[in-house]
């Protein structure tokens, strides 16, 4: 392993996962991930089943030994021991021993980060506090549910004060009111000048509190910015007529009256139009109330984060999702992605 | 520090698993129940008892009677012989792998490991520690046994035997002969019942091993004081025969000639004390016994020289707790109106139970520590430095 010195809280080149025994059938995890994650923001990582995140957070946190890696953590070379220091980790099902209470996990936690115990105690209560549990902080783990447990492991995942925080799957279990919860602990951590990587299923969850984000497939980042550079070139207004309105019409006179074709929604009735440039949408306005037709709403669109997934996960050769799992043919290139392209 | 206040918290957390597992506070119980029992032994000049019941049929009665042997001698032997030598060695020993089986498997689950192995923390050091914390279970339980031991030795006896402390890391010692088992095949299986059954037949290997060479070497023994024996008769003869024949030759008297000897005669001299032949022909037949034991035996001591050795570990509690002087009055006491355990019924050549005995504790004490512990633990070592190995390796 090289190691690049860099100043984001994450910053891996080339990183490479192959399982396999020796003579064994071998599956190529990760090809060649490269990611940068400056500090401060909220990083999202994305994929389906079998896309290689979890064993990329792993190889981060040193629980897998990657075939290759070339970057560091926090000015640490990633994936050693060294770089853990000011790390904090959710891993994807916290599995805590029951005979323990929260407090203890968390304190336990602390202790195996090396802090002292005068601080560790202060922390725990505090932390407790945070994530909604100082009422069972004393009761044993047997007894909790699944969101409280996940809250306890994000407890015991800043208890050490951390500068970088992964969270493998954060709302796994977790109900609607301990999701806003969730969220609103992750804004407070970026507010704190943490870096906060997130890898969730929950698409909404990460367009909510991301800063950037990174789509996996296959083993190789397909995607990677903040919503905006994603969808750039995605983004338009939309246009809805009401049911009674001409939609031919209405057609023939926004393209009449822009500079590109607009779209027709019929469903939805509405008109797209492919510009972000207000501006270019007052003239194909004008143009249709000249022609007295009514406008229910004008707004600006672009594809949600959801829609930039399911495109990432699609095969364009035939239009179908991509197989879950990684590729256990070794080499070929990801479908619909240039190779090298990460 | 960092190491340090990582240290206790993973042993401070073995703790707390331990307290919450029922195995745990079972055999605690069981060991208060034997020491209980330990207690209500009556041993005094005049005999031992039980709740007021003598068992005048045991063989010590007579030794405690005669004074060869004191009291607390006694609670010291029932101490190291039953306290340790049968209820912790095999008992608690057997309750120990039942109980910490799980601690790899459950270690290197998914959930637990991460959590673990996201702190700086190596993971060799990782593994040691989480090893070492394994053995907690066996410690507390022999200190507890031994500690109450001491009091009731002390009171019921009246010698207060610190040496008796050295019950725990023996044993420990013994038992961690075991857990390197348990450690090695719950990291390559991450299976509870896997590491459970691979160390029961471990420990019934080396049992085995132990009890074959142990019996070789009792033969081997008897075997080596028989040809002692009965060459020193066959000298004795050889000198009575001498003279015999010197006093024939004196009083003019003549030798048959040699086709006139019995079968089997070799010379004058068997001729003049045919008894001479007959020893002659045992000490030949004992030292063709002992040819051919001697290098099924060696090979066994070969076998066991790389084989945690886990009998004699135990034995070390007995050589430290009882003086020599003292070992030497139980087997004196243990061997009277005994017969040797390995001689052939009727066999007069072979050695008395006594002699026997007091040759076979010679030879093993003879073996020294570096046998005993050295090639013990550095068989343990060895596991244990493949288990880092493997445990640092590995993907979870």
């Amino acid at each position: 392993m090289l190691l690049i010195v860099s100043d984001a809280a994450i910053d891996i080149t080339g990183v490479e996962k192959r399982y396999g025994r020796l003579f064994g059938k071998k599956v190529d995890a990760l090809r060649g991930v490269s990611m940068r994650v400056d500090r401060g923001e909220v990083f999202g990582l994305l994929g389906p089943n079998g896309a290689g995140k979890s064993t990329l957070v792993k190889i981060l946190m040193t629980v897998v030994r990657p075939t290759k890696c070339r970057g560091s953590v926090l000015g640490q070379r990633a994936g050693t021991v060294r770089s853990l220091a000011r790390v904090g980790y959710l891993p994807e099902h916290p599995n805590f021993p029951r005979y323990l209470t929260g407090r203890q996990i968390v304190e336990y936690s602390g202790a195996l980060s090396g802090m002292p115990r005068k601080r560790r105690r202060a922390r725990v209560g505090e932390l407790l506090e945070l994530v909604g549990m100082s009422d069972w902080g004393g009761s044993k783990v047997g007894g909790y549910s699944k969101g409280m447990r996940q809250r306890v492991g994000i407890a015991q995942a800043l208890v050490h004060d951390p500068e970088l925080v992964l969270l493998d799957e954060p709302t796994d279990g977790v109900d609607p009111v301990g999701r806003r919860d969730i969220r609103d602990i992750t804004k407070r951590l970026k507010d704190e000048g943490r870096t906060v990587f997130i890898n969730s299923h929950l698409l909404s969850e990460l367009e909510a509190v991301c800063d950037r984000v990174a789509i996996m497939v296959k083993g190789r980042v397909v995607q990677q910015g903040t919503i905006d550079e994603l969808t750039e070139g995605q983004r338009g207004y939309e246009i809805e007529l009401p049911a009674t309105a001409d939609l031919d019409l209405a057609r023939s006179v926004v393209d009449a009256a822009s500079p590109e074709p607009c779209t027709l929604d019929n469903a939805r009735r509405t008109l797209v139009l492919p510009t972000e440039d207000a501006e270019v949408v007052q003239p194909a306005i004008d143009a249709l109330r000249a022609r007295r037709l009514v406008l229910r709403s004008v707004r600006p669109v672009r594809p949600s984060l959801e829609d930039l997934f399911m495109t990432a996960v699609t095969d364009p050769e035939t239009g179908r999702p991509l197989a879950p799992g990684a590729d256990r043919k070794p080499g070929q290139p990801n479908p619909g992605q240039p190779e090298g392209d990460t | 520090m960092i190491a340090l206040r990582q240290t206790i918290a993973i042993f401070l957390d073995a703790y707390r698993e331990l307290a919450a597992g029922k195995i745990f506070w079972i055999s605690l119980g069981l060991s208060g129940v034997v020491v209980g029992v330990f207690a209500l032994i009556g041993v005094s000049e005049t005999g031992i008892s039980i709740v007021g019941f003598d068992l005048d049929f045991l063989p010590l009665t007579y030794a405690l009677r005669s004074g060869l042997i004191t009291p607390d001698i006694v609670y010291k032997t029932i101490f190291v012989n039953l306290g340790i030598g049968l209820w912790l060695t095999w008992a608690a020993s057997i309750l120990g792998v039942v109980t910490t089986a799980g601690i790899f498997p459950t270690f290197l689950s998914a959930g637990v490991i991460d959590s673990h192995l996201a702190r700086p923390m190596g993971r060799a050091r990782l593994f040691l520690t989480k090893y070492t914390t394994g053995l907690l279970f066996m410690t507390s339980q022999v200190f507890v046994f031994t500690f109450a031991s001491f009091l009731v030795i002390g009171i019921r006896g009246g010698a207060w035997e610190p040496r008796l402390f050295l019950a725990v890391p023996i044993v420990v010692c013994f038992f961690s002969y075991l857990y390197a088992f348990l450690a090695i095949v719950g990291i390559l299986t991450r299976s509870t019942i896997a590491a459970m059954i691979a160390t029961f037949i471990a420990w019934f290997a080396l049992f085995l091993v132990n009890t074959t060479e142990s019996a070789l070497l009792a033969y081997r023994v008897n075997a080596e004081l028989t040809i002692e024996r009965v060459a020193e008769r066959v000298t004795a003869a050889e000198e009575y025969a001498g003279e015999s024949l010197a006093q024939i030759r004196d009083n003019g008297g003549e030798i048959p000639p040699r086709d006139e000897w019995p079968d089997g005669t070799t010379d004058e001299l068997e001729v003049t004390f045919p008894q001479l032949g007959e020893r002659r022909r045992a000490l030949a037949d004992a030292k063709k016994r002992l040819a051919q034991l001697t290098p099924w035996h060696d090979a066994s001591v070969l076998a066991r020289g790389v084989l945690p050795k886990t009998k004699e570990t135990i034995d070390l509690l007995r050589t430290s707790v009882l003086s020599e002087e003292d070992r030497q009055r139980v087997i004196d006491a243990g061997s009277r109106d005994q017969r040797n355990p390995v001689a052939s019924f009727g066999d007069e050549d072979a050695p008395s139970a006594g002699e026997f005995n007091t040759e076979l504790e010679a030879r093993l004490t003879q073996r020294g520590l570096w046998w005993t512990l050295g090639t013990s633990l550095s068989f343990e070592a060895a596991l244990l430095v493949f288990g880092a190995w493997r445990f640092s390796r590995r993907d979870f």
